[in-house]
């Protein structure tokens, strides 16, 4: 198959085309299936490939490869179905409204991102005046803190938008129960208020996922805010999928624009459209684009100035690529660092983050002198 | 080409550069190392095991490194990536062959989901596979190890491989390895140089890697049907003694050994009762002399398995106590 080095990873290209999967020799299998194992997408590529009628086409070797995937995915998937119901069973008594939030909303809501998708954790959002009896009543019932030490704590607790996260003792599944989708002390402030108000329930008492809107820009928070930037593709995905999903109702896209204005999360947004119309461009040109022309055009007022647009989409896309732990370039490795600092430089204001940092380095350095076991 | 016929010169090059691809069973691994080490180990343990043309599509992707910044020159680490993770902890530089050995092993646990995987030592005799299963410590990989001396085919001195349709046993037949006080056991009985030079580990008493028999490697995309299940247990003073463990237990034991059993979901658990059904019979084995442990196992598997039946061993050997 034919792609350069410097163009879209081979696995971009797949993500748009699954077709192409039945395509592929075996030195190009040898280089995807570790670019999606590493992306976290291989069981995403596996049900595709399923799905699309495409398993008995694809080269031999590969195939139990797919099918181990697939089979991972669904542990993932039946693991977080069993852990939503623990955290309903036990918070059901004390809270009118818990919102499934990333992982957790795709699996309970049935929605497309869930197609072969890991979970590292399940987050729940819930009203702020609620947390500390949330976290009593999880701490009763078999939860327990990960993050001991007392500055871990305190950074929780005073700055994020999450309690610490919370580990269960005998399943080992993490909890993170958020007040709200970003950093209290962060640049943007969305209003979890909002967030909650708009939710919608699911048949299973007290549980609620976000509104279609919400959903895709806290994705977009999550990724181009907050700066978990290691999974990056992997969320952009998720977006695609939902936003593929929702476009079937008209009003979505003007809804998206509105409440993005509301939340303060426009420049995120437009961050997401802009890369999702890069990574997934229409197959042919004639069919419809994933965000359509008038939509972008409007999103395009919460751009940022040019050198920063051009620098950071120069970033993104080094970033986006998966990268091979084995062949890191250089280059991939500086966006990643950039990116991740201009994250922290969003989620503090400066004066707290250069004191968190040095917190930070002063615990690893002191780490790094006592012996290890 | 099998590693033997490949020059020291040409291996390293390769190594250091796209890799070399060795086939261990039904998987194909590309190491990577720029470690000397790893090339000597290679020549050494892997010798009769093939080298398949680079452009293939490898199942395992291991390179093994030398530890970062100054763990490079300063008691000189290293550390293995296995399928893009790192499995463990940078360990001491002499322990390379070792790392590559760990990496194989969780690298195959981690993956080979295609398979039911057991925490277990296989071998054959006489066309049927004998499964050791057993947690850490309790001698399984040293009776693998004699065993294998004694010209059982090795399968694996850690991962039983079974396979999801037929239930039969699929051979690794990679090297094994042998920790603190067997090692000395083991060396004793080794005519044929197989045992390697026992590699300085403090927390575990030394570790010596030993390599299959070129028999165990020819034969190694055959698999086998089980023939017993033991449960072995080293017993210090100790008399040999079999006793016969009901299938629904030995079932509920291999479950909790496997690695991927709760993954597999029903599929492992037909897999496993399958197994079970095949097999002749299910021992707890406790032991404590190894020459005396071989014999008694040896003489199980003599037995045919029609005229043997779950539990008519009790007859064979009257210290053998009741269920």
């Amino acid at each position: 198959m034919d792609y350069r080095p410097g163009s879209k990873s081979l696995l971009v290209q797949v993500l748009r085309q699954p077709e192409q999967m039945t395509s592929l020799d075996l030195a190009d299998w040898d280089l995807l299936v570790r670019q999606a194992r590493s992306a976290r997408l291989l069981g995403r590529l596996g049900c595709q490939a399923e799905q699309l009628g495409l398993m008995d086409r694809i080269a031999q070797p590969v195939r139990p490869h797919l099918q181990a995937a697939i089979r991972v995915a669904e542990k993932h998937r039946s693991t977080m179905q069993w852990e939503i119901q623990q955290v309903r069973r036990v918070l059901a008594p004390v809270c009118q409204r818990i919102v499934l939030l990333k992982g957790a909303a795709y699996v309970a809501g049935q929605l497309p991102p869930a197609l072969g998708r890991l979970f590292s954790d399940l987050d729940i959002l819930v009203p702020k005046a609620e947390l500390a009896q949330v976290e009593q009543t999880l701490l009763s019932a078999g939860w327990q803190p990960i993050k001991l030490h007392p500055y871990d704590q305190r950074y929780y607790r005073a700055w994020m938008h999450e309690l610490p996260p919370l580990e269960h003792r005998t399943r080992h599944t993490t909890l993170d129960v958020h007040h709200s989708i970003l950093p209290e002390t962060g640049r943007l402030h969305p209003d979890p208020q909002l967030l909650l108000a708009d939710a919608r329930p699911l048949p299973e008492k007290p549980l609620y996922l976000l509104s279609p809107a919400d959903m895709l820009l806290h994705s977009a928070a999550h990724l181009f805010q907050d700066g978990e930037i290691g999974g990056a593709l992997r969320d952009l995905v998720d977006m695609a999928d939902l936003l593929r999903h929702f476009d079937a109702d008209p009003q979505f896209w003007w809804s998206l624009l509105a409440r993005a204005r509301q939340l303060e999360l426009a420049r995120p947004l437009w961050y997401a459209l802009a890369h999702l119309r890069w990574c997934f461009p229409p197959q042919k040109p004639d069919l419809p684009a994933l965000v359509p022309a008038d939509v972008f055009r409007q999103a395009r007022a919460d751009q940022p100035p040019w050198p920063i647009r051009t620098l950071m989409h120069f970033l993104i896309r080094r970033a986006i690529q998966p990268e091979l732990p084995e062949q890191t370039t250089w280059l991939g490795q500086t966006a990643r660092w950039l990116l991740y600092v201009r994250s922290h430089w969003l989620r503090m204001p400066p004066r707290l983050l250069a004191s968190h940092l040095v917190h930070k380095a002063l615990r690893r350095w002191r780490q790094e002198e006592e012996p290890t076991p | 080409m099998i590693v033997s016929e490949c020059s020291p010169v040409v291996l390293r090059r390769q190594l250091c550069g796209q890799g070399v691809c060795i086939r261990t069973g039904p998987l194909v691994c590309r190491i990577q190392s720029p470690l000397p080490e790893i090339a000597q180990a290679l020549a050494a343990y892997y010798a009769d095991f093939p080298i398949l043309p680079e452009s293939r599509f490898a199942d395992i992707h291991l390179q093994v490194r030398p530890g970062r910044g100054l763990r490079r020159w300063i008691r000189p680490q290293v550390f293995c990536q296995c399928n893009g993770e790192i499995p463990f902890n940078p360990h001491p530089r002499c322990l390379a062959p070792a790392m590559l050995e760990w990496g194989l092993n969780w690298a195959v646990a981690n993956l080979a989901h295609w398979y039911l995987m057991i925490h277990a030592a296989v071998l054959e005799k006489g066309g049927r596979a004998l499964i050791l299963s057993a947690l850490a410590e309790a001698g399984k990989s040293t009776l693998c190890a004699a065993l294998a001396l004694r010209g059982w085919r090795l399968f694996s001195d850690e991962i039983a491989l079974i396979r999801l349709d037929d239930c039969q046993l699929v051979p690794l037949a990679r090297p094994i390895c042998l920790k603190g006080a067997s090692i000395e056991l083991i060396r004793q009985q080794d005519s044929g140089w197989l045992v390697g030079p026992t590699l300085p580990d403090p927390v575990r008493g030394g570790i010596a890697l030993v390599r299959p028999k070129p028999d165990s490697v020819a034969h190694m995309q055959d698999p086998a049907p089980v023939g017993w299940v033991v449960f072995p247990q080293f017993v210090p003073g100790s008399a040999a003694q079999f006793s016969p463990l009901p299938k629904a237990l030995a079932f509920l034991r291999l479950a909790d050994n496997s690695f991927n059993y709760s993954l597999l979901g029903t599929t492992g658990f037909q897999t496993l009762a399958g197994l079970l059904d095949r097999a002749a019979g299910c021992y707890k084995f406790r032991y404590s002399n190894l020459q005396e442990a071989v014999r008694w196992l040896e003489r199980l598997m003599e037995r045919p398995p029609e005229s043997s039946p779950a539990g008519s061993l009790t007859q064979f050997d009257p210290t053998i106590e009741p269920t």
